[in-house]
């Protein structure tokens, strides 16, 4: 397999080094790409861009590479262009789906769904994201007072019940699979998620070695704010109260908060 | 060795169903003071409960201000665990008792331990 890689490779480059004229330098940024060496497959579809510059798929391919780079924007820009030249480029439509419903932008997901059915109706790629955009498995929409693209699932919460401060649902190994924690930034979310995680283990080695059974929960007070830790499966939604909520309406935006992350996650892996 | 903490774990071991309540150093985990029911080895659930709350303490840096109290809510039972700064009290509980008094017994503990760490 590394070998026809290589050979694939040398035989592409070839070709290439060759004839400067020649469009094989998609298909060797492809691989390039694919090898994970981003930084030669963007100078040598920038370069051949040069000679072609109406090159649908050379724009398409750049658009992939500048993604792989975490240079969302400028793949934006490489993939209108290929729409500009090729509004019927369905390759570049369902990419922006993909990224839609990556960025948990589901009516975006959607207008661009439809656009894709119009050109091909019949391809099977296009039922794989039409059920996941009516299964609702999608990311909830970016936009929001969460400000970090989450927060929809427990958005309702912190409407409902004013002393709440944020929510998290983090899996178990800390990463942040949802939240709505409005005045924090990102970062801090993610060391809260990480080392509540940290702490759920070591209540887990506290509990069982009194053999108190399985954990329940956890929950951890400052003089400002209460943070409740509740298992969820191998997963944990964090609450975080202001410690002058009376004690069952806290116990209240817990319970519900548990409810809607159980589901949620229910959804994921159904 | 009288290490004047003997009135406040009593007031704690006296709430019904309660098995141990320790004075715990947070840095190390060792036991400073104690009173535990036959089948609690205070000395290795201390040790357990201090990296918690250092644990949990580490969580909270960013922002939510120092912690004060921590629980943990297992099927048989819970811990509690409130302090200042250098100690911190703990205790154990059977799933018989009422969470809410042995709280505030604890809390109260607290408060007497950091009102004592703060005359010393």
């Amino acid at each position: 397999m590394e070998e026809s890689t290589r050979r694939s490779l040398e035989e592409l480059s070839a070709e290439v080094a060759s004839n400067p004229n020649s469009t094989a330098f998609v298909e060797l940024a492809a691989a390039y790409r694919a090898r994970g060496d981003l930084e030669r497959a963007m100078r040598l579809c920038l370069r051949g861009l040069q000679r072609h510059p109406t090159h649908v798929e050379a724009h398409f391919e750049l658009g992939r590479i500048y993604e792989a780079r975490g240079e969302r924007e400028l793949a934006l820009d490489e993939w209108g262009v290929v729409l500009q030249l090729a509004p019927e480029h369905l390759n570049t439509r369902l990419t922006l789906v993909r990224l839609y419903l990556d960025e948990g932008r589901q009516s975006d997901a959607t207008a661009e769904l439809e656009r894709a059915e119009t050109i091909a109706p019949g391809d099977p790629r296009l039922n794989e994201f039409r059920g996941l955009l009516d299964s609702g498995l999608a990311p909830p929409e970016a936009e929001g007072e969460s400000g970090n693209g989450r927060g929809h699932v427990f958005e309702s919460l912190g409407e409902d019940h004013p002393g709440t401060l944020g929510i998290l649902l983090v899996d178990a190994e800390g990463e942040i699979i949802e939240s709505h924690m409005p005045a924090e930034n990102g970062d801090v979310q993610a060391a809260l998620g990480t080392d509540l995680i940290e702490a759920r283990a070591e209540a887990e080695r506290v509990a069982s070695y009194l053999q108190l059974g399985e954990l329940k929960g956890m929950v951890v007070e400052s003089k400002s704010a209460r943070l409740t830790v509740s298992p969820v499966g191998r997963d944990v939604v964090i609450v975080a109260t202001r410690t002058d909520l009376p004690a069952g309406q806290a116990a209240l935006v817990v319970q519900r908060a548990w409810d809607l992350a159980e589901s949620y996650l229910s959804n994921l892996n159904r | 060795m009288d290490t004047g903490y003997g009135d406040l774990l009593a007031d704690v071991m006296k709430q019904p169903g309660v098995r141990g309540a320790l004075v715990v150093a947070v840095r190390d985990g060792l036991v400073v003071d104690g009173r535990v029911h036959v089948g609690v080895r205070g000395d290795a659930a201390a040790a357990l409960a201090a990296a918690l709350f250092r644990r949990a303490r580490q969580a909270t840096s960013n922002g939510e201000g120092r912690i004060r109290f921590v629980e943990v809510d297992a099927e048989q039972g819970r811990i509690m665990m409130a302090g200042p700064e250098a100690v911190a009290l703990l205790a154990v509980l059977e799933t018989r008792a009422n969470p809410g008094q042995v709280r505030l017994a604890v809390r109260r503990a607290a408060d007497e331990l950091a009102a004592m760490e703060g005359a010393k």
